[in-house]
C-alpha cells in the first residue's frame, strides 16, 4: 500500500464490476490504488455503461486488508467492514474515497468526523450498528418442537452482528435465525453455530403451547399501553412499521 | 400447560402495573452461565414499544393487586372496585422464562400491592425471583420494587436476586404524600432507599450463579407522579437533584398523572395527563445528569415552571446571552455542552474532530450537530452564520418539535396556561425574539 502523503488519483470513466463480496470490494480498492484512478462507480450489478470487471482474488484482498490495518488502523478496518454491510447507494465508492484519504492521513482519518469523505462512512456504520441493535430488540422466536426459530428481514446485512449476542443468551437452546431477504440462516446447537444458505426453509407450524404464549404476549402488549397517552408518532419513530411484519405482537 | 386463568391474571396484573414509568433494563453487563439462560446488556434493550410509544423492555407486572393501603391516586387502592388477582411465584417465573426464550422481553419487573403485610409481600416476591435465579438459572435482568414498610432483612434478600431495586417516592412533597397516601410517609419511602444505597456498596454473596451474586448491581431508581399535586417544577427538580446526590440514584422517573379515580383531592377524571410537562422534566433531568446543570440554574423562585415553547436548555441559553457565542474550535467540552443543538455525542465528536481539522458550519452539520439550533449560539473559526441564515424563523428553530406540535393542535396543557397567576412562562416568545435579534 502507499504511504504517500499526496498521491494523485485521476477520475476513470469506467465502472468497476465485482462479485458483491467484501473480498471483491477490497480487490476494487487494490485496482484503484495501483491504477491511481477512481472509477465512476463500483457495482455488482451488470451495467450498459462502460465498465471493467474486477476478479476477486483472496491474496490481493488479504494484502489490502493488512494494508488498511497497518497504514490506517484496526478500528478503520472494522468501520469499513461494518459500513460495507449497509445497503446504501454508492456504498463502495464512499468507502473507497474514505480509504484513499486514510492511506494518506493514517489513523487520524478516524477522527476527521467533519470531513466530506469521512462523515458518510461513519453514517453508514452507524446505520448498520443501529439496525443490529434493533434486531436484538425485535427478533421474535417461536418454539417449534424444542427448537427456537426466528425470521428477520433487515435493511442491512446485520445477521453476523447479532449471532454472538443470541449464542450467549440462549446458550442451552437450539435456535435458527433466518434472514429471508438474503437467503441466509444462522443455526446454533450444542454450543456451536454456523451459517447456511438456501432459497427457502420450512418452519414447522406452531404447536398449542407456542400459540398460547403468543396470545399471552399479545395480551400483555395490548394491555400495557396507557390508552390516555396513545401516541402513534412516537411508536413509529422507535418501532418503524418496516420491522413489524415478523413481530408476534403485530400478527393476527 | 397453561391454564386459562393465567390469561385473566396477566390481564389484571399488567393493567394494574402499567402506570409505573420505569422500564429500563440498563446498568449491568453479565454473560450467561454455562448451566443457565440469559444475559444482561448494560446499554439496555427495549423489545417493543406499546401504542403510547413507551419502551417495553421487561415483563412489567404486579404479583398481586390486592392491597391493604388506600392511596387516593392509585387504581389498586383498597377502596377501589376493581377485579383482583394474585400470581403464584411459580407462575411469574414460568411466564418470565417463556417470554424471555422467545426474545419478547429482557427480564422481569416485579412490583406488588401490599398483600397482608409489606414484609410478607416482599417474601413472596423474593420466592418468585429465587425460582428464576436458582431453579431456572436465569441470568437476565430483574427489577424489583421494594415495598415501603418491609423489614430490612426481607429487602436485603430481595436485593440479592435483583439487578435493580426501586421504591417510589410517589409524590414530590411530604404534605402531598400525607394527603393522598395516608399509609405511607416520606420516611417509610426513604428508609428502604437508604438501605438499598448502603446495600449496593457493601453486600456481596455467593448464593447465586456467581456473576449474579451482587446486591442490586444496576442500582436503584424511583418515580414520582407529576400533576396530581401542586408542586412546582423547581421543587421537583431540587428534589431530584437531592435524590441523585444523597441516594446515588440511577434514575428518577416522572409519571404524568393519569386520572384513574374520582376524588375531590385530585384532578378531574377527564383531565388530560400533563405530557408536555413530563417531557420538560425529563429534558431537565438529563441536563442534571449529563450536562452539568443544577436545578437553580434552570429555574428560580420567580420563574419556577419550565417554558411551554422552548426546552429547558434553550431556555437557559436565551436567558444567558453573555455566555454566547461559543467558539466551536476552542471552547472546552463543558461549554460546548451548554449550546442548544449540541448534545453529549456531538460535543465529544467536536472535541475529537477539531484536533485534526478546523470545523466549519458545514463540518459541524456533517458530524451530526443540530446546526439549525446551534447556529444562533456559536462561531466557527470566528465566523457567524450568514445573515440570511440567522434572519427569520429564529424562534421557530428554537421551539422544540413537541411543543410546536401541541401548540399547532391548540392542545395546550392547563399547567402552562399564561393566565394562571402562579405559573408564568420562563421566557415569553417576545423576550426570546429580543434575545436572539439582539447582540449576543
Amino acid at each position: 500500500m502507499h504511504n504517500g502523503t499526496d498521491v494523485k488519483y485521476s477520475d476513470s470513466p469506467l465502472i468497476c464490476i465485482y462479485d458483491g463480496t467484501f473480498d471483491g470490494f477490497l480487490c476494487c480498492v487494490f485496482h484503484a490504488v495501483y491504477s491511481r484512478s477512481i472509477p465512476a462507480g463500483i457495482s455488482y450489478e451488470a451495467t450498459l455503461l462502460p465498465s471493467r470487471t474486477i476478479p476477486t482474488d483472496a491474496v490481493k484482498a488479504e494484502r489490502v486488508a493488512r494494508g488498511i490495518k497497518e497504514k490506517i488502523s484496526h478500528a478503520a478496518f472494522d468501520t469499513v467492514r461494518t459500513a460495507f454491510r449497509a445497503s446504501a447507494p454508492d456504498r463502495e465508492l464512499l468507502l473507497l474515497r474514505f480509504l484513499l484519504l486514510g492511506f494518506c492521513k493514517g489513523g487520524a482519518v478516524m477522527s476527521m468526523l467533519s470531513h466530506e469523505a469521512v462523515a458518510p462512512v461513519m453514517k453508514m456504520e452507524k446505520a448498520v450498528r443501529n439496525e443490529a441493535h434493533r434486531m436484538k430488540e425485535f427478533v421474535r422466536f417461536s418454539d417449534s418442537g424444542g427448537a427456537l426459530t426466528a425470521v428477520i428481514a433487515p435493511r442491512h446485512d446485520v445477521l453476523e452482528l447479532i449471532t454472538a449476542h443470541f449464542s450467549d443468551r440462549l446458550r442451552g437452546e437450539k435456535f435458527l435465525i433466518w434472514d429471508e431477504t438474503r437467503g441466509k440462516a444462522f443455526v446454533y446447537e450444542n454450543g456451536h453455530g454456523g451459517f447456511l444458505f438456501a432459497d427457502n426453509i420450512d418452519i414447522p407450524a406452531p404447536g398449542e403451547e407456542e400459540l398460547a404464549f403468543r396470545r399471552l404476549w399479545k395480551l400483555f402488549y395490548d394491555t400495557v399501553e396507557i390508552k390516555q397517552r396513545h401516541n402513534d408518532r412516537c411508536r413509529n419513530t422507535h418501532l418503524p412499521k418496516f420491522y413489524r411484519k415478523n413481530m408476534t405482537e403485530f400478527k393476527d | 400447560m397453561i391454564f386459562m386463568d393465567v390469561f385473566e391474571k396477566l390481564k389484571i396484573l399488567t393493567d394494574a402495573a402499567k402506570y409505573d414509568a420505569a422500564c429500563t433494563s440498563s446498568g449491568v453487563n453479565r454473560k450467561s452461565g454455562k448451566d443457565g439462560i440469559g444475559n444482561a446488556a448494560a446499554c439496555g434493550i427495549c423489545h417493543t414499544f406499546s401504542g403510547d410509544g413507551r419502551c417495553v423492555s421487561l415483563l412489567k407486572i404486579l404479583m398481586s393487586n390486592v392491597c391493604v393501603y388506600d392511596c387516593k391516586y392509585c387504581v389498586n387502592r383498597r377502596s377501589s372496585d376493581t377485579p383482583r388477582a394474585t400470581f403464584t411465584p411459580r407462575e411469574i417465573a414460568d411466564l418470565t422464562i417463556n417470554f424471555y426464550r422467545r426474545n419478547y422481553i429482557e427480564g422481569l419487573f416485579l412490583s406488588s400491592g401490599v398483600v397482608g403485610s409489606p414484609t410478607r409481600t416482599v417474601e413472596l416476591m423474593t420466592e418468585a425471583l429465587r425460582i428464576l435465579r436458582e431453579e431456572y438459572r436465569f441470568y437476565g435482568y430483574i427489577h424489583a420494587k421494594a415495598i415501603p414498610g418491609a423489614d430490612d432483612e426481607a429487602i436485603r434478600a430481595l436485593g440479592m436476586y435483583a439487578d435493580r431495586l426501586s421504591c417510589n417516592i410517589e409524590l414530590p412533597s411530604e404534605s402531598s404524600l400525607a394527603l393522598l397516601a395516608p399509609d405511607k410517609s416520606r420516611s417509610s419511602v426513604l428508609r428502604p432507599m437508604g438501605l438499598i444505597r448502603d446495600g449496593i456498596s457493601s453486600y456481596g454473596s455467593r448464593r447465586l450463579p456467581a456473576a449474579a451474586a451482587r446486591f442490586a448491581p444496576a442500582g436503584q431508581s424511583t418515580q414520582m407522579i407529576i400533576g396530581a399535586t401542586p408542586e412546582s417544577d423547581l421543587k421537583i427538580m431540587r428534589l431530584s437533584e437531592g435524590l441523585y446526590r444523597k441516594f446515588s440514584l440511577k434514575r428518577v422517573f416522572y409519571s404524568a398523572y393519569v386520572p384513574v379515580v374520582e376524588n375531590s383531592l385530585l384532578p378531574a377524571p377527564d383531565t388530560a395527563p400533563p405530557l408536555l410537562r413530563e417531557h420538560r422534566l425529563y429534558q431537565a433531568d438529563w441536563l442534571l445528569r449529563y450536562y452539568g446543570f443544577t436545578a437553580d440554574e434552570l429555574l428560580s423562585e420567580s420563574s419556577p415552571q419550565f417554558d411551554r415553547f422552548v426546552d429547558p436548555k434553550c431556555g437557559w441559553a436565551l436567558a444567558h446571552p453573555e455566555f454566547f457565542p461559543v467558539e466551536i474550535n476552542t471552547a472546552p467540552y463543558e461549554t460546548l455542552l451548554r449550546v442548544p443543538g449540541i448534545g453529549v455525542v456531538s460535543a465529544k465528536r467536536i472535541v475529537r474532530a477539531r484536533k485534526h481539522t478546523a470545523i466549519t458550519f458545514e463540518g459541524l452539520r456533517r458530524l451530526g450537530a443540530a446546526v439549525k439550533r446551534a447556529r444562533f449560539f456559536v462561531t466557527c473559526g470566528g465566523k457567524r452564520p450568514s445573515e440570511a441564515d440567522v434572519r427569520g424563523g429564529a424562534l421557530a428553530a428554537l421551539i422544540s418539535d413537541a411543543a410546536a406540535v401541541s401548540v399547532k393542535r391548540g392542545r395546550q396543557l392547563s399547567m402552562f396556561e399564561a393566565d394562571d397567576p402562579d405559573i408564568r412562562a420562563v421566557i415569553t416568545p417576545e423576550e426570546a425574539q429580543k434575545c436572539i435579534t439582539g447582540q449576543m
